[in-house]
Protein backbone atom coordinates (compact mmCIF):
# COMPACT_ATOMS: atom_id res chain seq x y z
CA UNK A 1 0.00 0.00 0.00
CA UNK A 2 2.88 2.56 1.17
CA UNK A 3 3.84 2.44 -2.68
CA UNK A 4 0.59 3.94 -3.42
CA UNK A 5 2.07 7.55 -1.90
CA UNK A 6 4.54 7.73 -4.99
CA UNK A 7 1.33 8.61 -7.28
CA UNK A 8 0.64 11.04 -4.74
CA UNK A 9 4.20 12.76 -5.43
CA UNK A 10 4.50 12.03 -8.94
CA UNK A 11 0.67 13.80 -9.36
CA UNK A 12 1.79 16.88 -7.29
CA UNK A 13 4.73 17.20 -9.50
CA UNK A 14 2.92 17.21 -12.41
CA UNK A 15 0.30 19.71 -11.33
CA UNK A 16 3.55 21.95 -10.64
CA UNK A 17 4.53 21.50 -13.87
CA UNK A 18 1.06 22.18 -15.13
CA UNK A 19 0.31 25.49 -13.25
CA UNK A 20 3.84 26.56 -14.09
CA UNK A 21 3.23 25.75 -17.56
CA UNK A 22 0.30 27.07 -17.88
CA UNK A 23 1.55 30.47 -16.53
CA UNK A 24 4.31 30.10 -19.27
CA UNK A 25 2.80 29.76 -22.02
CA UNK A 26 -1.24 29.68 -21.21
CA UNK A 27 -1.10 25.72 -22.59
CA UNK A 28 -2.52 22.88 -21.38
CA UNK A 29 0.06 20.50 -21.27
CA UNK A 30 -0.44 16.47 -21.44
CA UNK A 31 -3.97 17.51 -22.23
CA UNK A 32 -4.20 17.31 -18.67
CA UNK A 33 -7.16 19.15 -18.17
CA UNK A 34 -8.73 18.57 -21.42
CA UNK A 35 -8.57 14.58 -20.45
CA UNK A 36 -9.45 16.15 -16.79
CA UNK A 37 -12.93 17.56 -18.30
CA UNK A 38 -13.52 14.21 -20.52
CA UNK A 39 -13.52 12.22 -17.83
CA UNK A 40 -15.27 14.60 -14.71
CA UNK A 41 -16.65 17.39 -16.30
CA UNK A 42 -14.34 19.59 -14.08
CA UNK A 43 -12.74 22.64 -16.12
CA UNK A 44 -9.36 22.78 -14.80
CA UNK A 45 -8.18 25.94 -17.04
CA UNK A 46 -11.33 27.36 -15.86
CA UNK A 47 -10.22 26.91 -12.29
CA UNK A 48 -6.56 28.40 -13.14
CA UNK A 49 -7.80 31.55 -15.80
CA UNK A 50 -6.53 33.73 -12.63
CA UNK A 51 -3.73 32.28 -11.43
CA UNK A 52 -1.22 34.22 -10.06
CA UNK A 53 1.98 34.41 -7.86
CA UNK A 54 0.02 32.81 -4.73
CA UNK A 55 -1.29 29.74 -6.99
CA UNK A 56 2.55 29.22 -8.30
CA UNK A 57 4.03 29.70 -4.69
CA UNK A 58 1.44 27.12 -3.28
CA UNK A 59 1.64 25.05 -6.26
CA UNK A 60 5.50 24.36 -5.75
CA UNK A 61 5.11 24.29 -2.00
CA UNK A 62 2.58 21.37 -2.26
CA UNK A 63 5.35 19.49 -4.74
CA UNK A 64 7.61 20.20 -1.78
CA UNK A 65 6.27 19.25 0.64
CA UNK A 66 4.89 15.83 -0.99
CA UNK A 67 8.12 15.12 -2.46
CA UNK A 68 9.58 15.76 0.81
CA UNK A 69 7.27 13.28 2.79
CA UNK A 70 7.95 11.03 -0.31
CA UNK A 71 12.07 10.51 0.12
CA UNK A 72 12.13 11.15 4.28
CA UNK A 73 8.98 9.29 5.22
CA UNK A 74 7.70 6.85 2.86
CA UNK A 75 10.61 6.73 0.77
CA UNK A 76 12.72 5.67 3.78
CA UNK A 77 10.31 2.90 4.47
CA UNK A 78 10.83 1.39 1.13
CA UNK A 79 14.68 2.30 0.70
CA UNK A 80 15.34 -0.49 3.39
CA UNK A 81 12.99 -2.96 1.66
CA UNK A 82 16.16 -3.87 0.04
CA UNK A 83 14.60 -7.08 -1.15
CA UNK A 84 12.00 -5.52 -3.71
CA UNK A 85 13.12 -3.99 -6.12
CA UNK A 86 10.13 -1.76 -7.24
CA UNK A 87 9.97 -0.47 -3.39
CA UNK A 88 13.49 0.97 -3.69
CA UNK A 89 12.94 1.82 -6.94
CA UNK A 90 9.69 4.31 -6.32
CA UNK A 91 12.11 5.38 -3.14
CA UNK A 92 14.73 6.39 -5.83
CA UNK A 93 11.63 8.18 -7.99
CA UNK A 94 10.02 10.14 -5.44
CA UNK A 95 13.70 11.67 -4.28
CA UNK A 96 14.46 12.62 -7.73
CA UNK A 97 12.23 15.19 -8.00
CA UNK A 98 13.96 16.86 -5.05
CA UNK A 99 17.16 16.17 -6.00
CA UNK A 100 17.28 13.43 -3.40
CA UNK A 101 18.06 10.39 -5.57
CA UNK A 102 21.29 9.69 -3.47
CA UNK A 103 19.06 8.92 -0.59
CA UNK A 104 18.10 5.99 -0.87
CA UNK A 105 21.88 4.52 -1.23
CA UNK A 106 23.63 6.84 1.35
CA UNK A 107 21.01 6.31 4.02
CA UNK A 108 21.02 2.57 4.14
CA UNK A 109 24.38 1.85 3.28
CA UNK A 110 26.30 4.83 4.68
CA UNK A 111 24.27 6.32 7.85
CA UNK A 112 23.11 2.88 8.79
CA UNK A 113 26.31 1.80 9.49
CA UNK A 114 28.22 4.80 10.53
CA UNK A 115 25.65 7.10 12.76
CA UNK A 116 27.25 9.07 15.63
CA UNK A 117 30.21 8.91 14.31
CA UNK A 118 32.07 11.92 12.49
CA UNK A 119 31.99 9.56 9.21
CA UNK A 120 28.07 9.97 9.17
CA UNK A 121 26.65 12.93 7.18
CA UNK A 122 23.67 12.36 9.56
CA UNK A 123 24.97 13.09 13.03
CA UNK A 124 25.35 16.69 13.98
CA UNK A 125 28.10 17.83 16.24
CA UNK A 126 28.26 19.06 19.50
CA UNK A 127 27.61 22.72 19.54
CA UNK A 128 27.13 22.52 15.78
CA UNK A 129 24.39 25.30 14.54
CA UNK A 130 21.97 23.56 12.00
CA UNK A 131 23.26 25.70 9.29
CA UNK A 132 26.89 25.19 9.85
CA UNK A 133 25.52 21.11 9.79
CA UNK A 134 23.96 21.77 6.51
CA UNK A 135 26.90 22.89 5.09
CA UNK A 136 29.25 20.63 6.23
CA UNK A 137 27.20 17.23 5.30
CA UNK A 138 25.87 18.66 2.03
CA UNK A 139 29.02 17.76 0.38
CA UNK A 140 30.11 15.04 2.55
CA UNK A 141 26.73 13.06 1.46
CA UNK A 142 27.74 12.83 -1.71
CA UNK A 143 31.29 11.72 -0.84
CA UNK A 144 29.92 8.91 1.05
CA UNK A 145 27.45 7.89 -1.92
CA UNK A 146 30.53 7.78 -4.41
CA UNK A 147 32.44 5.91 -1.86
CA UNK A 148 29.69 3.34 -1.28
CA UNK A 149 29.47 2.85 -4.85
CA UNK A 150 33.33 2.87 -5.72
CA UNK A 151 33.23 0.16 -3.26
CA UNK A 152 30.62 -1.99 -4.43
CA UNK A 153 31.51 -1.33 -8.63
CA UNK A 154 35.13 -2.56 -7.46
CA UNK A 155 34.04 -5.61 -5.88
CA UNK A 156 31.36 -6.43 -8.84
CA UNK A 157 34.61 -5.22 -11.11
CA UNK A 158 32.59 -2.98 -13.46
CA UNK A 159 33.99 1.01 -14.33
CA UNK A 160 33.20 3.25 -11.35
CA UNK A 161 32.35 5.94 -14.49
CA UNK A 162 29.61 3.85 -16.00
CA UNK A 163 25.91 3.35 -16.21
CA UNK A 164 26.29 1.01 -13.47
CA UNK A 165 26.86 3.77 -11.11
CA UNK A 166 23.97 4.90 -8.60
CA UNK A 167 24.83 8.35 -8.00
CA UNK A 168 25.41 8.97 -11.54
CA UNK A 169 22.44 7.37 -12.89
CA UNK A 170 20.54 9.68 -10.20
CA UNK A 171 22.72 12.80 -11.43
CA UNK A 172 21.52 11.90 -15.24
CA UNK A 173 17.71 11.66 -13.93
CA UNK A 174 17.61 14.82 -11.56
CA UNK A 175 19.45 16.79 -14.53
CA UNK A 176 16.94 15.44 -17.21
CA UNK A 177 14.52 16.70 -14.57
CA UNK A 178 15.90 20.21 -14.48
CA UNK A 179 16.04 20.55 -18.10
CA UNK A 180 12.48 19.64 -18.58
CA UNK A 181 11.17 22.02 -15.73
CA UNK A 182 13.22 24.73 -17.57
CA UNK A 183 11.62 23.92 -21.09
CA UNK A 184 7.96 23.27 -19.73
CA UNK A 185 7.82 26.53 -17.53
CA UNK A 186 10.32 29.10 -18.24
CA UNK A 187 12.29 30.81 -16.12
CA UNK A 188 10.07 31.42 -13.55
CA UNK A 189 8.74 27.94 -13.06
CA UNK A 190 12.47 26.72 -12.81
CA UNK A 191 12.98 29.40 -10.15
CA UNK A 192 10.45 28.36 -8.20
CA UNK A 193 11.33 25.00 -8.70
CA UNK A 194 14.66 25.03 -7.47
CA UNK A 195 13.12 27.45 -3.90
CA UNK A 196 10.85 24.07 -3.80
CA UNK A 197 14.39 22.03 -4.12
CA UNK A 198 15.83 24.02 -1.36
CA UNK A 199 13.02 24.10 0.99
CA UNK A 200 13.12 20.50 0.38
CA UNK A 201 16.60 19.63 1.55
CA UNK A 202 16.43 22.51 4.51
CA UNK A 203 13.67 20.43 5.96
CA UNK A 204 15.63 16.93 5.51
CA UNK A 205 18.85 18.41 7.08
CA UNK A 206 16.53 20.00 9.84
CA UNK A 207 15.43 16.43 10.23
CA UNK A 208 18.30 14.48 10.65
CA UNK A 209 19.99 17.10 12.69
CA UNK A 210 17.69 15.97 15.56
CA UNK A 211 17.97 12.62 15.39
CA UNK A 212 21.40 11.76 16.43
CA UNK A 213 22.35 15.23 17.44
CA UNK A 214 25.91 15.42 19.79
CA UNK A 215 25.62 11.65 20.09
CA UNK A 216 28.82 9.61 20.31
CA UNK A 217 29.95 5.81 19.39
CA UNK A 218 32.81 3.91 18.90
CA UNK A 219 33.23 3.44 15.26
CA UNK A 220 34.05 -0.33 16.38
CA UNK A 221 31.06 -1.02 18.50
CA UNK A 222 27.87 -1.70 16.73
CA UNK A 223 25.06 0.75 16.81
CA UNK A 224 23.04 0.48 19.99
CA UNK A 225 19.33 2.27 21.76
CA UNK A 226 21.53 5.07 23.25
CA UNK A 227 23.06 6.44 19.59
CA UNK A 228 19.44 7.66 19.05
CA UNK A 229 17.34 10.35 19.99
CA UNK A 230 13.96 8.96 20.52
CA UNK A 231 10.49 10.68 20.24
CA UNK A 232 6.86 9.33 21.39
CA UNK A 233 4.99 11.74 19.93
CA UNK A 234 1.92 10.52 18.46
CA UNK A 235 1.64 13.23 15.60
CA UNK A 236 5.94 12.86 14.98
CA UNK A 237 4.97 8.89 14.16
CA UNK A 238 1.48 9.41 12.03
CA UNK A 239 3.45 11.91 9.82
CA UNK A 240 7.20 10.15 9.27
CA UNK A 241 5.88 6.54 9.97
CA UNK A 242 7.37 6.11 13.26
CA UNK A 243 11.03 7.71 12.91
CA UNK A 244 10.65 8.59 16.27
CA UNK A 245 10.96 5.18 17.06
CA UNK A 246 14.48 5.85 15.80
CA UNK A 247 16.58 3.34 17.73
CA UNK A 248 14.57 0.43 17.60
CA UNK A 249 14.81 0.90 13.48
CA UNK A 250 18.54 1.91 14.00
CA UNK A 251 18.59 -1.61 15.92
CA UNK A 252 16.73 -3.94 13.40
CA UNK A 253 16.69 -1.34 10.29
CA UNK A 254 14.62 -4.05 8.11
CA UNK A 255 11.73 -3.98 10.52
CA UNK A 256 8.84 -2.29 9.27
CA UNK A 257 7.38 1.01 10.62
CA UNK A 258 4.34 -0.54 12.32
CA UNK A 259 6.18 -3.24 13.73
CA UNK A 260 8.78 -0.35 15.53
CA UNK A 261 8.39 0.29 19.34
CA UNK A 262 10.02 3.04 21.25
CA UNK A 263 12.51 2.27 23.72
CA UNK A 264 12.25 4.38 26.77
CA UNK A 265 14.80 3.29 28.00
CA UNK A 266 17.15 5.24 25.74
CA UNK A 267 17.55 8.75 24.75
CA UNK A 268 14.52 10.80 24.49
CA UNK A 269 13.82 14.26 22.97
CA UNK A 270 11.95 16.61 24.73
CA UNK A 271 9.11 17.64 22.68
CA UNK A 272 8.18 16.49 18.98
CA UNK A 273 9.70 16.22 15.75
CA UNK A 274 8.02 19.71 14.76
CA UNK A 275 8.59 21.27 18.04
CA UNK A 276 12.52 20.20 17.55
CA UNK A 277 12.80 21.18 14.22
CA UNK A 278 11.56 24.85 15.00
CA UNK A 279 13.88 24.80 18.30
CA UNK A 280 17.06 24.15 15.82
CA UNK A 281 16.74 27.29 14.33
CA UNK A 282 17.87 29.04 16.96
CA UNK A 283 20.95 28.02 18.40
CA UNK A 284 20.66 29.39 21.17
CA UNK A 285 17.05 27.65 22.19
CA UNK A 286 18.54 24.12 21.13
CA UNK A 287 21.11 24.31 23.13
CA UNK A 288 19.45 25.43 25.83
CA UNK A 289 17.24 22.36 25.40
CA UNK A 290 19.84 19.65 24.48
CA UNK A 291 22.99 20.29 26.12
CA UNK A 292 21.64 19.61 29.73
CA UNK A 293 20.38 16.09 27.96
CA UNK A 294 23.50 15.90 26.11
CA UNK A 295 25.65 15.92 29.61
CA UNK A 296 22.91 13.28 31.39
CA UNK A 297 23.66 10.93 28.42
CA UNK A 298 27.60 11.38 28.85
CA UNK A 299 26.50 10.17 32.60
CA UNK A 300 23.91 7.52 32.39
CA UNK A 301 24.49 6.27 28.74
CA UNK A 302 28.25 6.48 27.22
CA UNK A 303 30.62 3.04 27.85
CA UNK A 304 34.30 4.27 28.95
CA UNK A 305 35.18 4.22 25.51
CA UNK A 306 32.69 7.08 24.64
CA UNK A 307 33.33 8.70 27.37
CA UNK A 308 36.54 9.97 26.64
CA UNK A 309 34.72 10.48 22.60
CA UNK A 310 32.43 12.77 24.43
CA UNK A 311 34.79 14.78 26.12
CA UNK A 312 36.42 15.27 23.47
CA UNK A 313 33.70 16.41 21.37
CA UNK A 314 33.02 18.82 24.22
CA UNK A 315 35.94 20.43 24.56
CA UNK A 316 35.49 20.85 20.60
CA UNK A 317 32.19 22.37 20.86
CA UNK A 318 32.81 26.06 22.28
CA UNK A 319 29.61 25.43 24.38
CA UNK A 320 30.85 27.09 27.65
CA UNK A 321 28.45 24.30 29.70
CA UNK A 322 29.84 21.52 27.31
CA UNK A 323 33.88 22.54 28.01
CA UNK A 324 32.99 23.26 31.86
CA UNK A 325 31.70 19.30 32.05
CA UNK A 326 34.48 18.29 29.52
CA UNK A 327 36.60 19.25 32.70
CA UNK A 328 35.42 17.34 34.62
CA UNK A 329 34.88 13.88 32.69
CA UNK A 330 38.80 14.51 32.34
CA UNK A 331 39.61 14.78 35.65
CA UNK A 332 37.14 11.64 36.54
CA UNK A 333 38.53 9.39 33.31
CA UNK A 334 42.52 10.06 35.11
CA UNK A 335 41.34 9.61 38.03
CA UNK A 336 39.62 6.25 36.83
CA UNK A 337 42.74 5.60 34.63
CA UNK A 338 41.09 5.23 31.51
CA UNK A 339 42.72 8.67 29.79
CA UNK A 340 46.34 7.03 29.59
CA UNK A 341 44.91 4.13 28.72
CA UNK A 342 43.04 5.46 25.84
CA UNK A 343 45.98 7.59 24.86
CA UNK A 344 48.10 4.90 24.57
CA UNK A 345 46.02 2.51 22.90
CA UNK B 1 28.11 -23.60 11.14
CA UNK B 2 24.71 -22.71 10.90
CA UNK B 3 23.69 -18.61 9.66
CA UNK B 4 22.36 -16.53 12.67
CA UNK B 5 19.05 -14.83 11.16
CA UNK B 6 18.28 -12.20 13.76
CA UNK B 7 14.56 -12.27 15.21
CA UNK B 8 13.10 -9.06 13.67
CA UNK B 9 9.67 -10.76 14.45
CA UNK B 10 6.75 -8.46 16.64
CA UNK B 11 3.25 -8.81 18.01
CA UNK B 12 1.61 -8.27 14.63
CA UNK B 13 -0.28 -4.95 14.77
CA UNK B 14 -4.20 -5.23 13.96
CA UNK B 15 -5.67 -2.50 12.28
CA UNK B 16 -6.27 -0.14 14.10
CA UNK B 17 -2.75 0.51 14.47
CA UNK B 18 -2.15 1.36 10.52
CA UNK B 19 -4.39 3.91 11.03
CA UNK B 20 -2.78 6.76 12.03
CA UNK B 21 -0.05 6.47 8.59
CA UNK B 22 -3.19 7.11 6.68
CA UNK B 23 -1.49 11.12 7.56
CA UNK B 24 1.17 11.18 5.13
CA UNK B 25 -1.56 9.87 2.56
CA UNK B 26 -4.04 12.20 3.03
CA UNK B 27 -1.76 15.04 2.92
CA UNK B 28 -0.23 13.71 -0.71
CA UNK B 29 -4.08 13.40 -1.75
CA UNK B 30 -4.89 16.57 -0.47
CA UNK B 31 -1.96 18.42 -2.13
CA UNK B 32 -2.68 16.46 -5.41
CA UNK B 33 -6.37 17.96 -5.47
CA UNK B 34 -5.46 21.14 -4.49
CA UNK B 35 -2.55 21.58 -7.34
CA UNK B 36 -5.13 20.48 -9.82
CA UNK B 37 -8.22 22.35 -9.00
CA UNK B 38 -6.92 25.17 -7.40
CA UNK B 39 -10.13 24.98 -5.06
CA UNK B 40 -9.57 27.40 -2.31
CA UNK B 41 -11.77 25.28 -0.07
CA UNK B 42 -9.48 22.39 -0.30
CA UNK B 43 -6.56 24.89 -0.09
CA UNK B 44 -7.86 26.21 3.32
CA UNK B 45 -8.63 23.11 4.68
CA UNK B 46 -5.27 21.63 3.48
CA UNK B 47 -3.42 24.90 5.75
CA UNK B 48 -5.70 24.49 8.41
CA UNK B 49 -4.82 20.73 8.72
CA UNK B 50 -0.82 21.12 8.82
CA UNK B 51 -1.69 24.14 11.18
CA UNK B 52 -3.85 21.71 13.39
CA UNK B 53 -1.41 19.38 13.41
CA UNK B 54 1.74 21.33 14.81
CA UNK B 55 -0.93 22.46 17.55
CA UNK B 56 -2.38 18.88 18.30
CA UNK B 57 1.73 17.62 18.29
CA UNK B 58 1.66 18.52 21.87
CA UNK B 59 -1.85 18.21 23.12
CA UNK B 60 -1.89 14.62 21.91
CA UNK B 61 1.08 13.64 23.76
CA UNK B 62 3.35 10.92 23.13
CA UNK B 63 2.24 7.29 21.72
CA UNK B 64 2.72 5.07 25.17
CA UNK B 65 -0.70 4.01 25.89
CA UNK B 66 -1.43 2.85 22.03
CA UNK B 67 1.82 0.71 22.36
CA UNK B 68 0.77 -0.43 26.16
CA UNK B 69 -1.88 -2.70 24.56
CA UNK B 70 0.00 -3.70 21.35
CA UNK B 71 3.35 -4.76 22.70
CA UNK B 72 3.03 -4.47 27.05
CA UNK B 73 6.33 -6.24 27.97
CA UNK B 74 7.91 -2.97 26.67
CA UNK B 75 7.02 -0.96 29.10
CA UNK B 76 7.92 -3.35 31.67
CA UNK B 77 10.23 -1.85 34.06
Amino acid sequence: MMQFYSVGTVLTFVGFLWVMAHAHNGGDLLNIAAGLQAVTGFDMLAAHANDGWVQYIVAMLLFSITSSLGTVAIGHELCHRVHEPLSVFLSRLMGTFTMFSYYAVEHPYGHHLTAATPRDSSTALRGESIMAFTTRTFKQDYEIVWEIERVRLDNMGLPVWSHHNRLLRGFAVELAILVSVAAITGFIGLALFTIGVIQAHLGYKAGVYIQHYGLVRDPDQPIEIKHSWGCTYKVTNWLTDGIGRHADHHDVPEREFWDLVPHLEGPQLPGGYMKMMGLSRSKKKWEEAMIPLLIEWDEKHASPAEKLLAMEANEKSGHPQLIAHARKQRQELEEAGLLETAQTA
Amino acid sequence: MSAVTPDISRPQASWPMYFPYIVPMLISTAATVLVFTNSSVVGWGFVLFLVALQVLEPLLGEEHETYEWKNPQVFDA
